[in-house]
């Protein structure tokens, strides 16, 4: 990649963040790129050239090149007239503005082009309507002779746009200054460029804008977006990003293809609407007259300060209940290693597998606390701009009010549900209806489920069905049960990851099955699958079948697990049933 | 004021279409881009807006990620086979990050995650809102310039390709082995066809359509 200009330059930085972009698309992809930079437009001696030539011929000498890509018309230039003696043989691509790629470089064989539209008359028409009392456009153009050619046409879209023209062509610094100073009412000034100052030495085209808009008495208009914040008002302007990631986007793939063609960027793929806030309040510039969608940047943050206090409160109470679920879940951790090793309280190692498969729930958590806690935001925020701006009425704040509490009630019973999930339990000796508690089971798994992208099919009848028992413990067997089968479908593709719950209910008892289309149970475990410590999890304990079975067995129930002969496993639970209540 | 324009004065605003499952969140993200100056309509699923999206007019949509039916990334797919594209910023509740590249990669202006703050979200809307003009605006022109070129015959775009490749004349002429005076004919009346009244009129309208000039022989 050969740039005309010096690497200083923003839209170079610009441009190589585009190319950055495009290699990130292209992953695994994208080439190795490297970039030179000609500095024409500051060493305009002939001797500059020819050092430039030989230094990189001596350097790519050995080096194999998939593509070249010239960006601007000084590099285009110059690769057009060393093109034999460079590169004969590798492709080259020519990036500029439209018009502008020169004659031998269009002829050129093994040669594609990809030109920028210069957009000058769409950023014109942006200007008016921003402007709508502007009846003159001043026109700052640049000194070198490539800028000259650039804007050679400029005033006749300025009259076609139905403006006057007015070309400022300063002699020097000093004289630009004092020109723009008196520019005419209802005029804007247009910045074309211009890098050279008194002495005919190269100065920032940054600091030639911040030096001209602090002199000019009219508000001054740029089309490169990268000089946003020199002082300039602000537009329709282009976007270098925008234009590398293009570039980048075709170089991967013209490395790949036929060279030879020539594609045309319109001006609206490569341009961003944005404006400058301090120079909207210097030029008494009311936002609404804005186009839509327009980015206001360095926009003075005070605004904000009140609306950041809620933000902060918000994210406060985020902090405060993610701590309190991570806090439950940790709080006995230290503890953990001897529960563990003193397995004979069966509701205290059951509670530590809750915790387990509360951790792995932790996502759904989150998931679902954001939702009431995003709503309670943004209502917050619509209630504080509607009070700054003097639109609140008295029934909207009431009817917002009303909202944030309900959406809190709402966050809390989050809370609550998981926390009983958390806490260690008594076994309890209760008449439950099993289908109702699996049914509570499958709410509490919802949505780890579609963020698996697992379907859970379960066809429970509406009518209950009682047994006696703890229904927090059995609704850990489901919710272990339903678990396992989705970690044993991690290799199954999503579309077949599929949970199917059935049920079978004879006179004395009832039987819940969970099938999936997993791995299946491995050989190895053969007849030790419940058994403690045995696990093919990475990261598993082993604990978690031996509590299901040991839950089960407490309740006078059973359990078994088979292979499928379609594939994947099916584990069975029957518990014993009693009558109504 | 915050950064959204209120546009009042303007006829028609764009719409942002909000849609989501969640109806407290509906509301909220509703309540929030309306008090930031945006003309908003909601919607329960990706189905209850297909329905009523008309593709004609601006806007962007605000789209849920996960959803009961079809999912805010299976919508992309639906709109992206379509003609007039509408941009997309998606909210989620979780950073998926492979979702979110694969979801930017195809064309949606931002991937954010809940809650999100205001600021964030109205840049977002503001951005997608731009885009929506810029790509309409440039939608629109293309479509009328392509109206005009239809109006050529096939020797006047044989001679357009030879003009906009920078030959003068008389070196159409021979390309094209008819006389000078026939070309010079031709060319009076692509430019009035075309609505143009100067060869970089003439150019920038090629450009414009992507219409490469005519090969010329060494």
């Amino acid at each position: 990649m050969v740039f005309s200009d010096d690497s200083s330059q923003n839209w170079i930085r610009d441009l190589t963040n585009g190319f950055e972009l495009a290699s990130s698309d292209a992953g695994a992809n994208a080439p190795a790129w490297y970039f030179e930079y000609f500095d024409a437009v500051r060493f305009q001696e002939e001797r500059h050239a020819r050092a430039f030539r030989s230094s990189i011929h001596d350097k790519y000498r050995d080096r194999h090149l998939d593509l070249v890509i010239a960006v601007a018309s000084n590099a285009i230039k110059l690769l057009a007239d060393a093109r034999d003696e460079l590169w004969p043989d590798v492709p080259v691509l020519f990036a500029n503005y439209a018009g502008a790629v020169p004659l031998e470089a269009s002829a050129m064989a093994n040669a594609s082009s990809l030109t920028f539209e210069y957009g000058f008359d769409a950023a014109i028409m942006t200007a008016k309507a921003v402007f709508p009392d502007m009846t003159t456009l001043a026109v700052s153009s640049g000194s070198s002779a490539a800028e000259r050619l650039r804007e050679s046409d400029v005033d006749e879209q300025v009259r076609r746009a139905g403006l006057t023209f007015l070309d400022i062509a300063p002699a020097s610094a000093a004289d630009a200054k004092a020109k723009v100073s008196r520019l005419p009412d209802h005029s804007i000034l247009f910045l074309a460029g211009g890098q050279l100052d008194d002495s005919g030495n190269a100065i920032p085209t940054w600091q030639l804008c911040e030096m001209i808009s602090a002199a000019a008495s009219r508000p001054t208009i740029m089309l490169g977006g990268q000089f946003l914040g020199c002082g300039i008002v602000g537009g329709l302007m282009r976007d270098y990003v925008k234009i590398g990631h293009v570039i980048g986007e075709r170089a991967i793939s013209a490395a790949s293809a036929h060279p030879g063609g020539r594609e045309v960027v319109p001006f609206a793929a490569i341009s961003t609407l944005r404006f400058d806030a301090r120079q909207l309040e210097r030029w008494n510039i009311d936002e609404r007259r804005l186009p839509a969608g327009s980015i206001i940047a360095f926009r003075d943050p005070s605004l904000w300060r009140d609306y950041r206090g809620q933000v902060l409160a918000f994210s406060a109470a985020l902090a405060l209940q993610l701590a309190l679920i991570a806090g439950l879940l940790y709080e006995r951790r230290a503890r953990r290693k001897a529960e563990i090793d003193s397995r004979r309280n069966l509701s205290l190692a059951a509670s530590i597998d809750r915790r387990a498969s509360v951790a792995a729930l932790t996502g759904s958590i989150a998931h679902e606390l954001n939702q009431p806690l995003g709503a309670i935001l943004h209502n917050a925020q619509a209630a504080e701009m509607l009070i700054a701006s003097n639109r609140a009425t008295l029934p909207d704040l009431q009817e917002i009010l009303r909202d944030i509490h309900s959406q809190d009630i709402r966050a809390t019973e989050i809370v609550q549900r998981h926390r009983t999930m958390l806490t260690k339990h008594e076994v309890k000796q209760e008449t439950i209806d099993i289908f109702a508690a699996v049914r509570e089971s499958l709410a509490l798994i919802d949505h780890d489920a579609a963020m698996r992208h697992v379907h859970v099919d379960a066809k429970l009848p509406p009518d209950p069905c009682y047994v006696i028992g703890d229904k927090v413990l059995l609704q850990q067997v489901v919710v272990n049960l339903v678990v396992n089968a989705m970690d044993a479908m991690a290799a199954t593709p999503p579309p077949s990851r599929r949970v199917a719950i059935h049920n079978a209910i004879t006179a004395e008892s009832v039987e819940i099955s969970v099938q999936d289309n997993g791995s299946g149970l491995s050989p190895d475990l053969d007849g030790r699958l419940f058994e403690p410590f045995v696990s093919t999890k990475s990261g598993g304990m082993g604990i978690g079948l031996t509590i299901t079975r040991s839950i089960v067995d407490m309740h006078d129930g059973a359990i078994d697990a088979w292979n499928n002969a379609e594939g994947g496993a099916t584990f069975r639970f029957r518990l014993p049933r009693v009558a109504v209540p | 004021m915050t950064g959204a324009p209120v546009n009042a004065a303007r006829t028609p605003s764009p719409i942002v279409h909000v849609v989501d499952d969640d109806e407290a969140v509906r509301k909220a993200t509703e309540r929030l881009l309306s008090a930031a100056g945006f003309t908003v309509r909601t919607h329960g699923s990706a189905d209850a807006f297909l329905s009523a999206f008309e593709a004609d007019t601006a806007g962007c949509i605000v789209l849920d990620v996960r959803m009961p039916g079809p999912s805010g990334t299976e919508l992309q797919t639906i709109l992206a086979g379509r003609d007039d594209r509408i941009p997309i910023i998606f909210l989620t509740g979780h950073a998926e990050v492979p979702a979110s590249v694969r979801a930017i990669q195809r064309g949606a202006i931002d991937y954010l995650i809940k809650p999100v703050d205001a600021t964030v979200l109205i840049d977002a809307v503001s951005r997608a809102l731009a885009r929506d003009s810029a790509d309409r605006a440039a939608r629109a022109n293309r479509r009328a310039l392509q109206v005009r070129y239809e109006r050529l015959t096939p020797r006047e775009r044989e001679v357009f390709a030879h003009l906009i490749g920078g030959q003068i004349n008389k070196q159409v002429a021979a390309d094209l082995n008819i006389t000078e005076r026939t070309i010079k004919l031709h060319r009076a009346r692509i430019f009035e066809k075309l609505e143009v009244d100067s060869m970089a009129g003439l150019v920038r309208l090629a450009i414009d359509l992507g219409i490469a000039p005519a090969s010329v022989e060494p």
